[in-house]
């Protein structure tokens, strides 16, 4: 048994264990009567979204529902937007600090500093934003930026440390200063990378600021879960359908720009 | 023409991609839109009023609560030990033992899912061999079944896996089963994914020689692009293991009882100190799940 | 520049070396691979210390320069890599303006990589002109040929206004064709601009038919040191030879 088959195996037995531990039965997961009622009547609405509100009692001069989605789906990319954008202002320079280029007494604090940033989850940061200074959009923002700008700086270092470094070495010998010969020599190479990787974490961070909205925060999952919980199942679809539809948009988006930065 | 005019012209016939700069141009509009826009509100972050919240949130709330009450009898040890006994161990391992169950389930899902969303395998003629194209009318279809596959695929993870599970407990009722399932199918579709690109890139050399042997798609999935594709997917599997580890922690908070659903309980009770011990033991978690699986792919590499 | 003397005791590479290049001359470092060409020119150009002894540029000394003198030091000399080390998602102006950056502060270099002014465009097309590339000062670097390649680099040596041009292996990755022209282009463009020109090279005939001057280096040590027509083949065939004992 080589390695690989080893690592495999063991991966299983411990999930073997934890289905154990766990005291898991398939049976379980064919639902009981409340929730089979639930099931047959959430699955039966995915082949008729709501294209208007299904509640009968709409308060006059309310705007149509697929107003109210794309204005959900919006408020949820400026989310996502404001939240990569401080996320790429902090996490780039981290990464050009957790690099290679750097020397260890700098390298090693920063890289302890973006593993603690990362491995608190962005909703945890977003409750405890909410416990220290109360419902706030800019601080539930920031909440996403941290673990983001984090992943970003990581990730980041290491495309870093894998860019051919002979312009910066090449412009360091001919006097230029390190920050300089960064931004002329190591970045542009880095870029097509970084900014693949930014693009599927901007991905990321609209199903994040969506998650946001259990929260209270008015984005696309405030609504699906107000929705759902109205049992107004053919809202939710179309909440999820939208979400596939953006999903799709950006990947359609982001294959185009790959092929043009490769070519 | 003189030197400057020349220069211009240069410059203006530059080659340049217009997606790209329709891409910048897009970019700064989101940008502005966001900024300039009033639905993110940065202002208000630092009134007086949420700036005493900040400031009675740091010193009073997040200090012990045994050590506010009696600070002579107070050990920080003790404390911390009654945290982890109390709900802190439970917690942690329930979370772990949901992110091995649902990175199990995603991966042979993904997996095993992988080979049909292969672009160039699912094809009427896999890998271009340009032998023969094969007339039987079921390969027809292949391309078909293949776009169906990454359009599920798509689905089934551009929905978060908060969603998922928020969706699945109205249905199984409490139990880890709609964390499990919120984050297989979640990964499923991403592991399905990268199992596709992986399998698309790989070497066909060795899969051309079978085809033209006349084995069939299954044989040559079985006996070939498996072997070939599968160290490349365990880095895959590992790297999503992190994420899980990481999700499977939230996700208690609307109810299942992993970590998260403690820390949520902590945070409506108001009891900011005990959040804290809690938050700090699942970044523990997570820290060393990153680093077992740090190891494991550098390992594998 | 008036002498280079060089020396560096206790190593391997080079010990108690001397060397002198006066300025405007032009000199070509001949011998096979591992001689010591590469250290020698990369010290020449400060980009490696020298363990013991020094190196002087002028009256301007390596060794006991402050490092902010150091970096003045390095960018009055030009050098060309043998891989020409440019940044290939940029397009050649940008990588040409790099040449000026050591003396540049950041603002300054910063507008030059972004919105250079038009007396810098114009002066970067002028000398892209002046070795047969001036159409592509807009094209990125990744899109040009190895020899267009190599004639960036020797423009972003030459924008920088160097007082020495440094050349490793200018032409390893070109043919023998290619060669000849990059070689006679580095000569004549050192003669017009009145620089100190240092190139090593693996091909002696090129060195023989450019140079005034060829030195032949093996394990560190100067073999010979003459003016081509006073070479004599057997130290050539000294030169290459004693490698294959």
């Amino acid at each position: 048994m080589n390695h690989r088959t080893s690592t495999l195996f063991a991966l299983f037995i411990a999930a073997l264990w934890a289905w154990w531990e766990l005291d898991l039965k398939f049976v379980d997961l064919f639902p009981t009567k409340g929730g089979a009622q639930i099931a047959r009547d959430f699955f039966s609405a995915a082949w008729r979204p709501a294209i208007d509100y299904q509640s009968e009692f709409v308060p006059q001069g309310a705007p149509p529902f697929l107003w109210i989605v794309l204005q959900g789906m919006l408020r949820t990319i400026y989310f996502a937007t404001a939240a990569m954008t401080l996320a790429v202002v902090v996490g780039v320079p981290l990464s050009a600090l957790g690099s290679r280029l750097v020397p260890s007494w700098v390298r090693i604090p920063v890289r302890i500093l973006v593993g603690g940033m990362r491995s608190v989850h962005e909703l945890l940061w977003a409750i405890f934003f909410l416990a220290a200074i109360g419902f706030n959009s800019g601080a539930a923002v920031i909440a996403l930026a941290i673990p983001y700008a984090g992943t970003l700086a990581k990730i980041g270092a290491e495309m870093l440390d894998e860019t051919s470094d002979r312009a910066y070495h090449a412009m360091r010998g001919l006097g230029t200063g390190k920050l300089m010969a960064f931004i002329a020599g190591l970045l542009p190479q880095a870029t097509p990378d970084l900014a693949g990787y930014a693009f599927y974490r901007f991905e990321c961070a609209i199903r994040s600021s969506a998650v946001l909205g259990f929260f209270g925060y008015e984005t696309a999952g405030y609504y699906l879960k107000s929705s759902f919980e109205n049992l107004h199942y053919q809202e939710v679809w179309t909440w999820l359908y939208a979400f596939v539809l953006l999903v799709l948009f950006l990947e359609a988006w982001s294959g185009q720009l790959r092929r043009r930065f490769v070519a | 023409m003189t030197p400057a005019q020349r220069e211009r012209e240069l410059y203006r016939n530059r080659s340049r991609s217009r997606f790209i700069r329709a891409s910048n141009w897009a970019l700064g509009g989101l940008l502005a839109v966001t900024w300039a826009g009033e639905t993110i509100d940065f202002r208000s972050i630092f009134s007086p009023q949420r700036m005493n919240n900040l400031q009675r949130f740091l010193r009073e709330d997040l200090s012990p609560w045994p050590l506010r009450q009696n600070p002579e009898s107070f050990s920080w040890g003790d404390w911390i030990l009654s945290i982890w006994n109390q709900h802190g161990a439970d917690g942690l391992l329930l979370t772990l033992c949901i992110s091995l169950v649902s990175i199990a389930l995603a991966g042979v899902f993904g997996w095993f899912v992988a080979p049909l969303g292969a672009r160039n395998f699912m094809h009427q003629d896999p890998l271009h061999r340009t032998l023969q194209v094969e007339t039987k009318n079921e390969s027809v279809l292949l391309p078909w079944i293949c776009q169906g596959v990454r359009l599920l695929q798509i689905f089934m993870r551009a929905i978060p896996e908060y969603v998922w599970a928020f969706l699945f407990l109205a249905m199984l009722g409490l139990g880890a089963w709609p964390a499990i399932l919120a984050l297989a199918i979640h990964n499923a579709g991403i592991l399905g994914r990268l199992g596709a690109e992986t399998i698309e890139n790989l070497d066909s050399k060795s899969s051309r020689g079978l085809f033209q042997l006349g084995a069939s798609r299954s044989q040559v999935v079985a006996s070939s692009i498996f072997a070939q594709g599968l160290p490349r997917y365990i880095l895959f599997l590992f790297y999503r293991w992190e994420t899980c580890v990481r999700e499977a922690t939230v996700l208690g908070m609307i109810g299942i009882l992993s970590l998260g659903y403690w820390i949520d309980d902590a945070r409506v009770r108001q009891h900011y100190d005990e959040m804290l011990v809690l938050v700090l033991f699942g970044a523990i978690l997570v820290l060393l799940g990153d680093l077992i699986s740090h190891q494991v792919r550098k390992s594998i590499r | 520049m008036q002498s280079v003397s060089l020396q560096r005791g206790d190593t391997k590479v080079f010990q108690d070396f001397n060397l002198q290049v006066q300025h405007g001359e032009q000199v070509a470092l001949v011998g096979p691979s591992g001689a010591g060409k590469t250290s020698l020119l990369r010290m020449m150009a400060g980009g490696i210390p020298s363990e013991s002894g020094d190196i002087l540029h002028g009256d301007a000394s390596f060794a006991s320069a402050t490092p902010k003198e150091l970096r003045s030091l390095r960018a009055r000399v030009g050098f060309i890599h043998q891989d020409h080390a440019l940044v290939p998602n940029l397009r050649v102006c940008s990588n040409i303006v790099a040449g000026r950056f050591g003396r540049q502060g950041l603002l300054q270099a910063l507008r030059a990589l972004i919105a250079p002014t038009q007396e810098t465009r114009l002066e970067v097309l002028q000398l892209l002109d002046q070795v047969g590339i001036g159409d592509k000062m807009y094209h990125r670097v990744d899109r040009l040929s190895g020899g267009e390649q190599q004639r960036v680099a020797i423009v972003r040596a030459l924008f920088q206004k160097p007082d020495a041009l440094l050349a490793d292996e200018p032409v390893a990755s070109v043919d023998p064709e290619r060669a000849r022209d990059v070689i006679g282009l580095l000569t004549k463009v050192a003669q017009e601009y009145n620089l100190t020109l240092v190139v090593s090279l693996h091909d002696i005939a090129l060195a023989r038919e450019f140079f005034p001057r060829v030195v032949g280096l093996r394990q560190g040590k100067i073999m010979f040191d003459a003016a081509p027509l006073d070479l004599q083949e057997g130290q050539l065939q000294e030169l290459y030879s004693i490698q294959n004992k």
